[in-house]
């Protein structure tokens, strides 16, 4: 319960864009108990949907309900008690098989099915997309991980929430330059948030207001600043849009035909996709934001994927696929990251991070929340790789808990 | 008129540009994309446009609009010089600055709704960006942005002489405001009169501040959309075609030399000052509707309308908020703007009686001679649209 009051202290870390921290902190307080509403409906489609091949498979293997895997039995609970209006995860066994599940209804209204693999807001898990891409840069020698980014963005950061001449690439990859979080002051006003358009250089101005976190170096503090300043990095040294690198980069190199980058203005998801809702806490009815203007997330929450894709993006990422060894190397390289997710023990590397697996050992993971979506995600080092999506952020710690019980289901069981 | 020594600061000026017309009538017709004709006689105006076509111009098209409502197309030269394909009729082009006047446009809009104030300062919407030698947002009023009369520093002067370089670079328009932010005022705000695009990226910003949407959105639900302009928009993040039917648009590498196509270019630079890519009938059909008061309110028209004195532009020249007003050689008055971006330069002019024309040449000139003999074609087409 304090994890959820104290501000800094996100429930559910790895959190999204923070905008999002803050509005589960905020939903938080009032709700740990789940006896609130039931707005979401019981498990009609709780049914391990497979396939090795297409959604579409899935939407008609869901049939046979009676041998229920526990990873379908998680998701049917986090619809059935932690209210979530669904919930959709995909596992990719370590010979490449892919089994797809859902669960509860994907639009409250029409009471529709849950798209097998649908699309949604990958939110923070964009994170380690810009990272990988800082990362190439190095190994191309364009960027150098240990310089100050002022020699990438002169004379911009500034001021008490730091200097640029002393954060270095890589502290801010890292969560370790003391950069203040912009999200609390996105979400004063939540419906002017979800229309309103920002630029990069806007939400950094916010941060710059504010104080320093710590000194770099000092301390670690999961910041979206940070994020944004590596897309700015990226936009200097390619003269390229970050959204255009990290489709030629990564997307197309992996082939990952369900990610994509929003274009500026473009407020929906394309595609099959589940309904996104929120609400503050449980007792309050889910409000559809699907449609909202991801801009204030950039390269710290802005793509959009399936669950699907965040696997193949992760096996390909530690496969060696998109970086050398040596910057993989150095994305693999922790720190300590308190409190970044509700199992404990967690580190972050650069735009990685690790989570602690209840059959032993950790899983590299990002993870990511945004208004009407939380994604958890996670690949073992025998190659097993899961993401859980949820359709709302979560209005209760249990919910938030229950989420990452889920992935650890999926991973472990 | 160019320097040739600072051949960036020419672009997305509406240059020297524009001229042309009288009249007084009023709406367009849309004359829509059926019920234009291509001129495949020989008038006047294909005479003068088949005569820009040599060293200096490898294409050029046009579109113009008597006060019937009748639309003519004419093309001439080659739309790509490698395939030898003609130039399609009212292909589109980058109109450059003519940006400017749909900014102008969305901004006086503003003003019409009490969202935006005129006479306010740039430091009531922007609050502590623009400070220092450069000027100061305290001091610079919206209108003055609009008029060129803030004495900010352009920052297209400053941009790599050698576009080649920076040819497929994304840049964001703060960047390009602290570039000009660098620099030193030209003046002190509203005592001079100097063309400068880094008034139009901070509206951009503006108008993004009070509406919270990008201004491209802005532009086209506001402008594009409700004028009905169908080969119009603002080109995307990260996007450097140019879509549909097009000539390819060219520059040399040094004056006299051979033609390069630079048609696929990244526009960020331009910005609210000169992204937009659209034809000339869409021209036409914009600056009529904006006439013809179909955008804005009779007070914020008025104002638009209010000009100065613009030095450096061709005689009988002034500038308004976003707009040109042109002495046509026949006498008439005409309003427009005009827009040099690499690989195109439009010129254009409408009349209040409803002719309009406009003028695309598929590379900039290389001189004064150059763009006067454009800007004549224009004057010719709209005097004798009567």
């Amino acid at each position: 319960m304090p994890a959820f009051t104290e501000h800094r202290r996100p429930p559910t870390p790895l959190k999204g864009l923070r905008i999002l921290k803050t509005l589960t902190a905020v939903t938080a307080l009032s709700g740990l108990t789940l006896a609130g509403v039931l707005t979401a409906p019981a498990a009609s489609a709780a049914t391990p949907a497979w396939s090795a091949a297409t959604a579409a498979t899935a939407a008609t293997a869901a049939t046979a309900v009676a041998d229920v895997s526990p990873l379908q039995k998680a998701l049917n609970d986090l619809v059935k008690k932690d209210n979530f209006p669904a919930a959709l995860a995909t596992v990719h066994e370590s010979d490449g098989e892919a089994r797809y599940y859902t669960a509860g209804v994907g639009n409250l209204k029409t009471r529709s099915k849950v798209p097998a693999d649908g699309r949604v807001r990958i939110a923070s898990n964009t994170k380690m997309y810009t990272a990988t891409v800082v990362l190439q840069l190095v190994g191309e020698g364009k960027v150098e991980l240990d310089a100050p980014i002022e020699r990438y963005l002169p004379n911009l950061v500034r001021g008490k929430a730091g200097d640029g001449r002393k954060i270095t690439v890589r502290q801010i990859l890292q969560h370790t330059s003391g950069l203040p979080d912009y999200d609390d002051a996105l979400f004063a006003d939540f419906d002017r948030f979800l229309r309103k358009y920002w630029k990069p250089r806007e939400v950094v101005d916010l941060a710059l207001r504010k104080k320093a976190l710590f000194k770099p170096g000092k301390g670690w503090g999961y910041s979206n600043t940070n994020y944004v300043l590596a897309g700015m990095v990226v936009e200097k040294v390619t003269g390229r849009p970050i959204g255009h690198e990290i489709t030629e980069r990564i997307i197309k190199r992996v082939g990952l035909r369900d990610t994509y980058w929003p274009k500026a203005r473009e407020k929906g998801i394309r595609g099959p996709h589940p309904r996104g809702y929120f609400a503050t806490k449980p007792t309050e009815p889910w409000r559809d934001v699907t449609t909202f203007d991801p801009s204030s997330g950039w390269a710290a929450g802005q793509l959009i994927g399936s669950p699907g894709d965040l696997n193949r993006f992760l096996l390909a990422l530690l496969d060696g696929e998109l970086l050398k060894p040596a910057q993989l190397a150095e994305m693999k390289r922790t720190v300590a990251a308190p409190d970044a997710d509700t199992v404990g023990g967690s580190r972050y590397g650069l735009g990685l991070a690790t989570f602690r697996l209840s059959c032993g050992g950790f899983a590299w993971t990002h993870g990511g929340n945004a208004p009407g979506y939380t994604t958890r995600n996670a690949v073992t080092k025998d190659g097993r790789a899961a993401a859980v999506a949820v359709t709302a952020l979560p209005v209760t710690m249990e919910g938030a808990k229950n989420v990452e019980k889920a992935l650890d289901t999926a991973l472990c069981a | 008129m160019y320097k040739p020594s600072s051949r960036r600061s020419r672009l997305l000026a509406c240059g020297l540009a524009t001229m042309i017309a009288v009249g007084t009538l009023t709406a367009p017709v849309a004359a829509s994309a059926s019920s234009a004709t291509t001129a495949d006689f020989d008038d006047g105006v294909q005479k003068s446009l088949d005569g820009l076509i040599g060293e200096e111009f490898p294409g050029a098209l046009a579109s113009v609009r008597d006060a019937d409502g009748r639309v003519t197309r004419y093309t001439a030269g080659v739309g790509d010089l490698e395939t030898r394909e003609e130039v399609p009729a009212d292909g589109r082009v980058r109109i450059g600055s003519n940006t400017k006047t749909f900014v102008a446009t969305v901004v006086l809009q503003l003003a019409g709704e009490g969202k935006i104030e005129l006479d306010g300062p740039v430091e009531k919407y922007l609050p502590g960006l623009v400070r220092g030698e450069a000027g100061d947002g305290r001091k610079i009023t919206v209108r003055q942005l609009l008029q060129h009369t803030s004495g900010l520093p352009n920052y297209t002067r400053y941009m790599h002489q050698d576009f080649f370089k920076i040819q497929h670079r994304y840049v964001e328009a703060r960047d390009m405001i602290d570039v000009a932010l660098r620099h030193k005022a030209s003046f002190k705000p509203g005592k001079g009169w100097e063309y400068s695009n880094t008034g139009y990226l901070l509206l951009g910003l503006v108008v993004q501040k009070v509406t919270g949407r990008p201004i491209a959105e802005e532009v086209t639900r506001r402008v594009i959309d409700r004028a009905g302009l169908r080969d119009t928009y603002w080109p995307g993040v990260g996007d450097q075609t140019v879509k549909g039917p097009h000539p390819r648009g060219y520059t040399v590498r040094k004056p006299g030399g051979e033609f390069v196509d630079i048609t696929t270019m990244d526009p960020s630079w331009g910005g609210a000052a000169g992204q937009l890519i659209g034809t000339p009938d869409d021209l036409n059909t914009f600056f009529l509707t904006l006439l013809d008061g179909k955008l804005l309110k009779p007070a914020q028209l008025a104002e638009m309308k209010k000009t100065v004195k613009a030095p450096g532009f061709p005689e009988g020249w002034r500038y308004g908020l976003g707009v040109v007003k042109m002495k046509l050689s026949c006498g008439d008055t005409a309003w427009g703007h005009g827009g040099d971006i690499d690989g195109y330069e439009t010129r254009d002019a409408a009349t209040t009686d409803g002719r309009a024309a406009a003028v695309a040449v598929t590379a900039l000139p290389g001189g004064e001679a150059g763009a006067l003999k454009v800007i004549k074609v224009v004057d010719d087409a709209v005097c004798g649209a009567r």
